[in-house]
């Protein structure tokens, strides 16, 4: 599934990260393996607030549909 | 026999936001700009200083997430490579250690290093678990704390490590860490819920607003109190100097426009503490998440905020600040709007233009600065791209503290009376030999000076708005070399705005639009080079000539003509977006045939 898939306050294990800003997003930490929590989404659904090893990451929603779980 | 004092060089680096630039300042007593965001330094910075009896030069590094990260990530990156000798002193917070860790086995490969944590409390608190000398046993290199430790004590710490053991660093923490939990506290569900906090941020900035300008407000207050200072306590025994050339110089001149200029200090200075406060408490983090949904449709991203907020205070600065942008072209166009975003130079300006026709210039001023923010959403719609995809890190929540506000507000003072007692006063001295003496050197009036020769011709592209004068021509050029200049100017020669309000307001939409000062072009030349930043300020100045004839002419009864001119200006600006689209899709078009 994707990490947009996942609701406030539900878990999930990344599987890989297939975007175009991959680098980036591993080198914040949504690494392969890493548990990720879903902190809040905007109301429009444009940005995702994730947690990820005391890390939290704000990604849009293009970023986040490249994370899968 | 002379002794050898032994040297070293120390690479600070990290992740962004980990503390380098705090630990930097601790070590060598300097003064490198911190901030609770990500990005705030842009640009390696060096300085000396004696570690434990070794001569030590200690630079500070952008903050790097990966060496395949945005400009000034791969500017650190190169540096650190070219710097082969030195050591690094990885700096990373307590609760991205296990973030950071994969990047510091990287970088000290082969090098001698040691791990340098911060903000340990913060970490605690959020139930956070770490043990130091496990992890330097686990991490196989000297690990320190920098939190609650005064620089001395710091530098001694550091100082008794010297030389660095070469690094065999571990990869992972073990089990002498324990991350924190990533859970949301109310305070940030509320912070980042837009149907609160937009509201807050916007009477946050209103409320600052109020506070600088209004009248009664402290900001006004004390405005009134440090010109009585210039215009009661110092000119009066200046007018009974005898000689009128040094009575005109000092009383005329000098005064009128260094207290025309000085009196706006704590207006600024207010204004520079409240965006401490946003940037300090970590407001400005959440908020550029919030603003993402607005900034992409702009083309920009939610981090562009930053040096947004920062054009209100400097624009050189803020276009510095552009560098933490990880795309070029959002780079490109958020120094293209900085202009637009009024910084606080021009704060004495609008309300010298304001206070010559209303008792209460405050409302004129956020019109003013309303105006500002519109034009840059304007033309960022007009230049706009489809925005790549976007992820940042939030900054930690936390109040700012008292010491490093009041460091930050003391470094801007420093800055201003720099900036007062060498480039303004330097240009008042210019300005008033070239209008106090004609071409013959002759003390003269200032419509036979050199300076009205000078300015004669400039002064027709400012008859549209009801002001044919060299004077005025005089006063916006010198917003050119800064643009308190203008306020100077204006105090020097008039005492207020001698012009219609019509032509009062004109001539501040001129200000607001045009060309930024030669700090903010040197700085744009910096990151765009010379020919873009030049172009840019020409272009700017030219079409905020015609915005000030526009404007002036609405404000003279041509309204109801405005009607008529919406659909072609309408009509322009697609097709002048039409024509910009044109030309990149060729220049796209002609980068794939170079590169096939």
């Amino acid at each position: 599934m994707k990490l947009t898939e996942l609701k406030v306050g539900e878990r999930g294990i990344v599987r890989s990260v297939e975007s175009p800003l991959g680098g980036k997003l591993r080198a914040l930490g949504l690494c392969e393996g890493e548990t990720v929590e879903m902190l809040a989404v905007s109301p429009l659904k444009g940005m995702y607030l994730v947690g990820a090893g005391g890390i939290r990451i704000a990604l849009r929603r293009e970023a986040a549909e490249c994370v899968l779980l | 026999m002379r002794s050898l004092v032994a040297r070293e060089e120390l690479l600070l680096v990290g992740n962004p936001n980990a503390g380098k630039s705090t630990v930097f300042n601790k070590l060598t007593g300097g003064h490198a700009k911190v901030g609770n965001w990500h990005g705030v330094t842009v640009g390696a910075l060096s300085r000396s200083t004696s570690l434990g009896g070794t001569e030590v030069t200690v630079s500070d590094l952008p903050g790097i997430y990966s060496a395949e990260g945005g400009l000034e990530e791969r500017a650190a990156c190169d540096y650190i490579r070219t710097h082969a000798d030195a050591s690094v002193i990885f700096v990373a917070e307590c609760a991205t250690l296990p973030r950071a860790l994969p990047l510091f086995y990287k970088l000290s490969q082969h090098r001698r290093c040691a791990l340098l944590l911060t903000k340990k409390r913060q970490f605690e608190r959020s139930g956070g678990f770490l043990r130091e000398e496990e992890l330097s046993r686990t991490l196989g290199v000297p690990v320190l704390l920098a939190e609650g430790k005064s620089g001395k004590r710091l530098r001694a710490e550091l100082g008794a490590l010297l030389p660095l053991p070469l690094a065999r660093v571990g990869r992972s923490a073990g089990d002498c860490y324990r991350a924190p939990a990533a859970k949301l506290s109310r305070t940030d569900k509320l912070l980042i819920n837009p149907l609160f906090a937009l509201p807050l941020f916007a009477a946050a900035l209103l409320f600052a607003f109020f506070v600088t300008f209004a009248p009664g407000m402290p900001g006004e207050v004390l405005k009134r109190l440090v010109e009585g200072f210039f215009t009661e306590t110092l000119s009066a025994p200046a007018r009974n100097i005898p000689s009128p050339v040094l009575r005109g110089f000092v009383a005329d001149g000098l005064l009128k426009s260094l207290g025309g200029v000085f009196c706006f200090l704590p207006q600024i200075l207010l204004l520079f503490f409240f965006l401490t406060l946003m940037e300090e408490s970590g407001l400005l983090s959440r908020l550029a998440m919030l603003a993402d949904g607005v900034f992409s449709r702009l083309g920009l991203n939610g981090r562009a905020v930053f040096p947004l907020l920062m054009g209100f205070g400097c624009s050189a600065a803020a276009i510095l600040t552009t560098r933490a942008l990880d795309d070029k072209r959002i780079q490109r166009r958020v120094i293209l709007l900085l202009p637009y975003i009024s910084c606080s130079a021009k704060l004495p300006v609008y309300l010298t233009l304001a206070s010559s026709f209303f008792d209460n210039p405050f409302p004129a001023v956020i019109l003013l600065y309303a105006l500002g923010v519109g034009l840059a959403f304007a033309v960022a719609l007009f230049l706009k791209e489809p925005s790549p995809p976007f992820a940042m890190e939030l900054a930690p929540l936390q109040i700012p503290s008292p010491l490093f506000v009041a460091k930050a507000l003391f470094f801007q003072l420093r800055q201003f009376i720099i900036k007062l007692g060498t480039v303004i006063l330097a240009f008042f001295l210019f300005s008033w030999l070239l209008s106090s003496f004609s071409w013959d050197f002759t003390y003269c009036a200032a419509e036979k000076s050199m300076l009205a020769g000078i300015c004669g011709g400039l002064k027709y592209l400012f008859a549209p708005i009801g002001c044919c004068d060299w004077k005025i021509a005089y006063a916006a050029l010198s917003g050119l070399v800064a643009k308190e200049n203008v306020a100077g100017a204006l105090a020097m020669f008039y005492g207020g705005f001698p012009y219609p309000a019509a032509s009062a307001f004109a001539f501040s939409v001129f200000l607001l639009a045009c060309s930024p000062c030669v700090s903010a072009i040197a700085a744009s030349a910096r990151e765009l080079g010379w020919r873009s930043a030049i172009r840019n300020a020409l272009v700017q100045t030219a079409s905020a000539l015609l915005l000030s004839y526009l404007v002036y002419f609405l404000l003279t009864g041509g309204g109801v003509y405005a009607l008529f001119a919406l659909p072609p200006l309408a009509a322009l600006f697609i097709l002048g977006k039409k024509g910009i689209e044109k030309i990149r899709r060729r220049r796209t078009r002609f980068a794939q045939k170079l590169h096939r």
